[in-house]
């Protein structure tokens, strides 16, 4: 049997979908180049050259610390927020690019200094808002919704710092579901 | 569109200096391509956004073992699609969508696929308003074609070469044109009366 199809369809067909605005998400791009600068970080460089010399450096920044953490006044922070966005991840629940064999039943991040309450927004894959927690004090809240996406694994998960001059937001973080 | 020069050398120099800025600029280059193939063989947006993530840290997981390997013929999109097309088919059609045998059914044979039927005219080309029923009514079709048509099609608008979907897919290049040929003219007669549609409308007015 012979099948065909107009040239000018096959144009039209594709003029159309190829047409279409579909991008990727915010919290797509920075789950991936999170990762990417990990791998980047010049803590992970791991040849033996450079074994002698980062451990020279590392000595050095211990010392600078010492003396700053000794004789200067405390971080206003207390040292969990570095600058701008950046959070110091060992302190997040559920760890950061997790993935875990059971939904989450708490999230909790680094306390931020002035802060009054907290927010957590959980988005699915495709970055739609599908959880908003009350606005909480403490820097946890439980989940009380179930998590079920039948199409998609990932979740991201931002928080909304609310407090005089202390507004801003954590994230996005990621974790998905086995 | 062919594959933009450089993409190779980008991901050498992340894989072999571990150089962010080529990561960026290829993960820049390809994202959104991406997951528009994923959206097309996948049918659903959060699935192509999950599919995507897990494929990027693939790529970033590759380059971190050093285990990107330049082949002839064988460019960065491609491995790419590759990664993604396996990742997909692995990891959620089997769960989510049946695969069904390539069938044409009665209705889209061979004499109402060759164009119009007599007394019918060619539409013009497509109105904005009509282009965008006829991008809503393509995408349900699309997400209806069998498994190994979607695939073919789906590449086809991340405007892949057959030859590269040869690869990809892991069928001979004529089986690919065929599932392409087999697969726009089931769109085209899902699309039928829209298309008359389309045509009354311009002949009227």
């Amino acid at each position: 049997m012979c099948v065909g199809v107009p040239d000018e369809f096959e144009s039209e067909m594709s003029s159309v979908l190829r047409a279409e605005p579909l991008r990727t998400t915010a919290a797509h791009d920075a789950a991936v180049l999170a990762r990417a600068r990990e791998l980047c970080s010049p803590v992970r460089a791991r040849r033996p050259r450079h074994a002698v010399p980062f451990a020279l450096a590392a000595g050095l920044a211990l010392v600078t610390v010492g003396v700053y953490v000794k004789y200067s006044t405390p971080l206003p922070d207390n040292g969990l927020l570095r600058s701008g966005q950046s959070v110091d991840l060992a302190a997040l629940v559920p760890a950061n690019g997790a993935t875990l064999a059971a939904p989450p039943i708490e999230f909790q991040w680094p306390e931020q200094a002035g802060a009054e309450s907290y927010r957590v927004v959980l988005r699915n894959a495709a970055g739609t808002p599908i959880w908003r927690s009350e606005p909480v004090e403490l820097n946890r809240t439980d989940i009380d919704a179930a998590l079920h996406d039948e199409t998609a694994r990932t979740y991201y998960w931002t928080v909304e710092v609310e407090g005089a001059g202390a507004a801003h937001e954590l994230g996005p973080f990621w974790f998905q579901l086995q | 569109m062919g594959e933009a020069d450089g993409d190779d050398e980008l991901m050498f120099r992340f894989q072999r200096d571990h150089d962010y800025t080529a990561f960026e600029e290829l993960f820049g280059r390809h994202k959104d391509v991406l997951l528009r193939f994923l959206a097309r063989l996948l049918g659903d947006i959060a699935a192509a956004h999950d599919a995507s993530q897990q494929t990027w840290l693939k790529v970033i997981e590759v380059a971190g073992r050093r285990d990107y390997l330049a082949q002839p013929d064988a460019r960065f999109r491609t491995w790419l699609l590759t990664l993604a097309r396996n990742h997909a088919i692995d990891e959620y059609q089997r769960k989510f969508a049946v695969t069904r045998t390539i069938a044409l059914t009665d209705e889209i044979r061979e004499s109402s696929l060759n164009g119009p039927t007599a007394g019918q005219q060619s539409p013009d080309p497509l109105d904005d308003t009509h282009r965008l029923q006829i991008a809503e009514r393509l995408s349900e079709a699309i997400r209806n074609l069998p498994l190994e048509q979607r695939e073919v099609i789906a590449l086809w608008i991340a405007e892949v070469e057959p030859a590269a979907i040869a690869e990809i897919t892991g069928a001979p290049r004529d089986t690919v044109l065929s599932r392409k040929k087999y697969a726009l003219a089931k769109l085209r007669s899902a699309l039928s009366d829209l298309l008359l549609e389309g045509d009354h409308v311009r002949r009227s007015s």
